[in-house]
């Protein structure tokens, strides 16, 4: 009996231990992540005489907003995030797409040659991006396409990231699920729509998640493809407001980081709501 | 959508498939000669160094205007000379050249080495420029065999600068050190002058070209990276520079960082050497007087900076165009606009005898000690700026002196590393 | 409504190996429920895959109203399948997941209400229609399972051990009710389970499957009457049937000393030796006055109330269950274990089975 409740003391003490260091743990994560952040936005609100200094000014004294007033008078600041929308809207929808639509065949409809179309995805998967710029290049100067939307999109919408992941979430579907609406009655379409997908929404979404982000901070490419304010998305854009031969004056920079950042925060907040009620839903499938 | 077959979905998988595929599919016919490109159409690729791209815009204007046959297209070509290397790599290959493109004293002998850039000599002639009016040292910057390969734009020496208020606090006269060992005499009233937690002077480190600013060091002790194109690393003297530098940093007396300059504009620093090209930032971050003066040692300055070049495989008609805008860009009144809007020397002889650089000078006394050093500037060693990957190596070298490895073991290695580089990749070509 | 046939129907999975399914043919009546039993791995589940279209047919054929099923696409078929797992669509309510398959297949919205709330208002579902699985309970779910077949009003249901995910005594209560449906709503049905309580309570038929082949398709009471072979025997009972293998002489045969009087006609089939096969009701307990009985030392008695069972060995019989004798007795016993008992076969109710082949010998 005292045995018996001195082992459950000795549980609920290691239960509170591991409580305080899981909390340590996340105030830790949290510092990590969130001092940058914090800098950033501080360093955008500084006056530039005020950025280095010693001891660092943990506020800005005095605080200015002249920063972003210079991000969006500098440079066209407007025609970069115009692009930067055009290129990861276009390019994430027909990614997720084709993503989708590529795993759904690998997955669950049968056809011959199945097996070599999905080692060829993967084997694309294998290939660096950096390898292939250059045959890309070619390719795309051939046609003409250089500083052009669909210069930097199309190169760019190949997906075997997509299709591995979803195929694979597809997979791990309880297949009599998909027999179910088979017998239902369900067309190729409609079971993914209606069935397929439904059960899928967590991995979509986080698929969905990664590829905006990718493509909205996609650099290399794009700046090899594009020449000016016409075509050049923002991480190309805010580079003009670094000093590549001097002194890089980092008010601006750090305020044109926080306004790039803003959009790709507010969808991150809204799908996060999204994933964790795909979760609850997926979690009753048996 | 229910009849959708499964034929259809064969199409769709397929086409999936061919996208993953279109990866890394097609390099095409390679770009043998680039006949593309509108004749009266001069594409310019510049990273604008020093954030010139306002000024960039504003010379093109005054060309256009002078010519109105010929219309300019300024390329954003990168965030440094790296990315504008990079994209010129790609299009030398893929095609669509620009037709003049920014090259920096590193990156260009690679290109003229694998004849993609032109020489200019025969263009400027035939355009009937007077060469002789730029600055020597920078011209002859870009000259390899018998011909010169990019026309000076965005040059740049290092200077010393010196917080002046440390400097009467120490004691000391106000001017910068004669020479290394004057610096060496000075470190100690320095560094009881600047305090705890700061240093007496402040270098970039090797990632940040510190390889740069301690060619003068190696210099004023006798040194050199190279003759010619044999390393001279292992060279009593060179070596004695090398030991100079650990003994600094030994010291506490030096401290590397990779922004020196911003530390010194927060008054952590008492002095650094940087390019002219910062010269504009730092009067305006620094809450003190900054002072400048010439690098320590006599004629023993660096140039650095970049140039413009043609590419060799446009046509001559588009090289014709490019050549008179490349003129127009580095002329002595566009020389003066440029620079005093970004801190870069003028690289015309006579852009100093123009009214508007005199009043110029005469109002920033630090912008004139960069002029003034000008004719006490030397071509760099041939083992950094002109052998692939040269400037890395030493500075990561240099990085590995600082932190206290054997000087005479490390320099020696460099010694060999650099005889290979020049004996598999440059002595074929030559 | 329709009539199944199963003409040899094969099933391999692979090249080399045993079918999984070996030249199974069976017929199934218009309205008929026909339960596929056997021990797991026996190849029922894949018996009825094959006719929903989920599992090709290597060899044979399989016949819906006459017609030949090769070819025709699952949602073709017209056969609604009820799954183990009830396979419900997570992300649809419990009428939406009734009214998907009509959807599907373009009925107007206004039948396919009224539809999915006869089928809701037979299965007791009204309360639950707008609920999504993860907010019902097992037996609910099983009942929204029942639900969608049910609407489809298909040729035929398919049942795949639908009860055993749910607990005994719902277990007993939901048998009887799909029984009653499927009577009521007359739609043939191939039902798949490996409980043969289940199989002798629910179905018309019952077949037996051994390792992909067919034993016998025979009514419940039939197939315990009459088992056409020691599997079938072993199989069927609760508590399962005592088997021994015995020696006959002179038209007798001889269970472990108790003469066991054969037919004519299964005297003159026998050889030297058959196995006799002896329900628990076919025992029944002697006093130490009758000859001809059985010594047993009572290992364990069961008392069910309304009656017991009494499980005994002879002394010097080994350890294996097949040397147990199972003996049921009116309500109480009255024995204890570790004592001996003495038991008699009840005449005429032996089943005698050749030894060589396990085949019931005729009679």
């Amino acid at each position: 009996m005292s045995g018996l409740a001195h082992g459950a003391e000795a549980a609920s003490h290691r239960s509170r231990g591991m409580t305080v260091a899981g909390y340590v743990a996340m105030v830790l994560v949290l510092l990590v992540v969130a001092v940058p952040l914090f800098w950033i936005v501080i360093t955008s609100l500084k006056e530039r005489q005020d950025i280095y200094v010693r001891p660092a000014q943990w506020f800005p004294q005095p605080g200015t907003t002249a920063n972003y007033h210079d991000v969006t008078t500098r440079i066209p600041f407007l025609d970069y995030f115009r692009n930067s929308l055009v290129i990861t809207l276009v390019l994430s929808a027909s990614k997720i797409v084709l993503g989708v639509i590529s795993a759904y065949a690998l997955s669950l409809l049968r056809f011959p040659g199945r097996g070599l179309v999905f080692l060829v995805v993967i084997a694309a998967l294998m290939v660096p991006n950096q390898i292939t710029v250059i045959s890309n290049y070619a390719l795309v100067a051939q046609l003409g396409w250089r500083n052009t939307f669909q210069g930097i999109i199309v190169p760019l919408a190949g997906v075997a990231f997509g299709t591995f992941l979803m195929r694979n979430q597809f997979l791990s579907l309880p297949g009599e699920i998909i027999e179910a609406a088979r017998l239902d009655g369900a067309g190729p379409l409609k079971l993914l729509w209606r069935v397929v997908l439904p059960m899928s929404w967590p991995t979509l979404v986080a698929f969905s998640l990664i590829t905006v982000v990718n493509e909205w901070n996609e650099y290399l490419w794009p700046f090899l493809m594009s020449d000016d304010e016409r075509t050049a998305p923002l991480p190309v854009g805010l580079t003009l407001l670094q000093n590549n031969d001097g002194v890089t004056n980092w008010g601006p920079v750090m305020a044109g980081t926080v306004l790039a950042m803003l959009p790709v925060l507010v969808l991150f907040l809204v799908l996060q709501r999204q994933m964790i009620k795909g979760l609850t839903a997926g979690a009753v499938k048996s | 959508m229910n009849n959708l077959t499964r034929r259809g979905f064969l199409g769709l998988a397929g086409a999936a498939g061919v996208t993953g595929l279109s990866a890394c599919a097609g390099t095409g016919t390679s770009a043998t000669s680039d006949k593309g490109g509108s004749s009266n159409t001069i594409e310019f690729w510049s990273n604008h160094p020093g954030n010139s791209k306002p000024v960039e815009q504003q010379i093109i204007q005054a060309f256009q205007k002078e010519n109105p046959g010929l219309t300019v297209k300024l390329v954003d070509a990168g965030k440094n000379y790296e990315e504008v290397a990079q994209k010129l790599n790609a299009a030398l290959v893929g095609g669509q050249l620009p037709d003049l493109v920014v090259v920096s004293d590193v990156t260009w002998f690679n290109f003229a080495l694998n004849k993609q850039l032109a020489p200019m000599d025969d263009l400027l002639s035939s355009a009937k420029v007077d060469t002789s009016d730029y600055v020597d040292a920078l011209f002859n910057d870009y000259k390899y065999a018998d011909g010169h390969f990019a026309l000076p734009y965005a040059r740049s020496t290092p200077l010393f600068y010196y917080n002046k208020e440390l400097w009467s606090k120490a004691g000391l006269e106000d001017r910068g050190p004669k020479d290394w060992d004057e610096f060496k005499q000075w470190s100690d009233a320095l560094k009881a002058a600047v305090g705890s937690g700061k240093h007496a002077m402040e270098l970039a480190d090797g990632s940040n070209y510190l390889d740069w600013y301690f060619q003068n060091m190696v210099w004023d002790f006798g040194g050199a990276y190279s003759k010619e194109w044999t390393p001279t690393f292992s060279d009593p003297n060179t070596v004695k520079a090398g030991q100079y530098l650990q003994d600094l940093a030994k010291n506490g007396v030096v401290k590397f960082n990779a922004t020196p300059e911003a530390d010194f504009s927060a008054g952590l620093a008492g002095c650094i050497l940087q390019s002219t090209g910062s010269l504009g930032g730092i009067s305006k971050d620094a809450k003190f007087e900054v002072g400048t003066a010439f690098l320590p040692g006599t004629d023993n300055c660096p140039t650095g900076g970049a140039g413009v070049g043609i590419p060799a495989k446009i046509s001559d008609e588009r090289k014709a165009n490019a050549v008179k805008f490349a003129e127009f860009l580095t002329n002595a009144k566009n020389t003066v606009t440029f620079t005093q809007a970004t801190g870069y020397m003028p690289v015309r002889k006579s852009a100093v005898d123009t009214a508007e650089e005199k009043a110029y000078l005469e109002k920033n006394p630090n912008a004139k000690t960069a002029i003034d050093q000008l004719p006490h500037t030397r071509s760099q060693d041939n083992a950094r700026v002109l052998l692939p990957g040269g400037g890395a190596r030493i500075g990561k070298a240099l990085d590995q002196v600082a932190q206290g490895q054997d000087v005479t073991s490390v320099f020696a290695g460099l010694d060999k590393e650099s005889q290979q580089v020049f004996d598999n990749q440059i002595k074929s070509k030559l | 409504m329709a009539t199944v046939y199963f003409d040899a129907a094969t099933r391999r999975y692979t090249k080399d190996g045993p079918p999984a399914v070996d030249a199974v043919t069976l017929d199934i009546d218009d309205g008929e429920f026909l339960v596929l039993v056997g021990p797991s791995g026996c190849g029922k589940s894949t018996t009825l895959r094959m006719l929903a279209g989920l599992e090709p047919v290597d060899d044979g054929r399989i016949l819906v109203d006459g017609h030949d099923q090769k070819g025709v696409r699952p949602r073709d078929r017209d056969i609604a399948m009820v799954f183990q797992s009830y396979a419900l669509y997570p992300n649809m309510t419990a009428a939406q997941n009734m009214a998907f398959a009509l959807d599907n297949s373009g009925v107007p919205k206004a039948e396919t209400r009224s539809r999915v709330e006869e089928a809701a208002r037979i299965l007791e579902l009204g309360d639950l229609l707008d609920r999504k699985p993860g907010q019902l309970s097992g037996g609910q779910r099983q009942r929204v399972a029942m639900g969608r077949a049910i609407v489809r009003q298909p040729k035929v249901f398919c049942m795949d051990e639908p009860l055993s995910n749910l607990d005994a005594k719902l277990r007993v209560s939901t048998r009887s009710q799909i029984a009653g449906l499927q009577r009521r709503l007359g739609v043939t049905t191939v039902y798949v389970t490996h409980d043969q309580v289940e199989a002798m309570t629910m179905g018309h038929r019952v077949a037996v499957l051994r390792d992909g082949r067919l034993q016998q398709v025979a009514s419940p009471e039939e197939l315990y009457d009459r088992p056409v072979n020691t599997f079938v025997a072993a199989f069927i009972g609760s508590p399962a049937i005592t088997l021994v293998e015995a020696p006959v002489r002179e038209g007798r045969a001889d269970v472990h000393g108790v003469p066991v009087a054969l037919d004519r006609e299964v005297a003159a089939g026998a050889g030297d030796r058959v196995v006799v096969g002896l329900r628990p009701e076919s025992w029944r307990l002697v006093g130490a006055d009758e000859p001809d009985a059985l010594e047993l030392t009572v290992e364990l008695v069961e008392a069910l109330g309304s009656e017991s069972f009494v499980y005994g060995r002879r002394p010097g019989a080994g350890e294996g269950d097949d040397e147990r004798v199972t003996i049921k007795t009116e309500k109480r016993a009255g024995v204890e274990v570790g004592e001996t008992v003495r038991v008699r076969p009840v005449d005429g109710e032996a089943h005698v089975f050749d030894a060589a082949s396990g085949e019931r010998l005729a009679g």
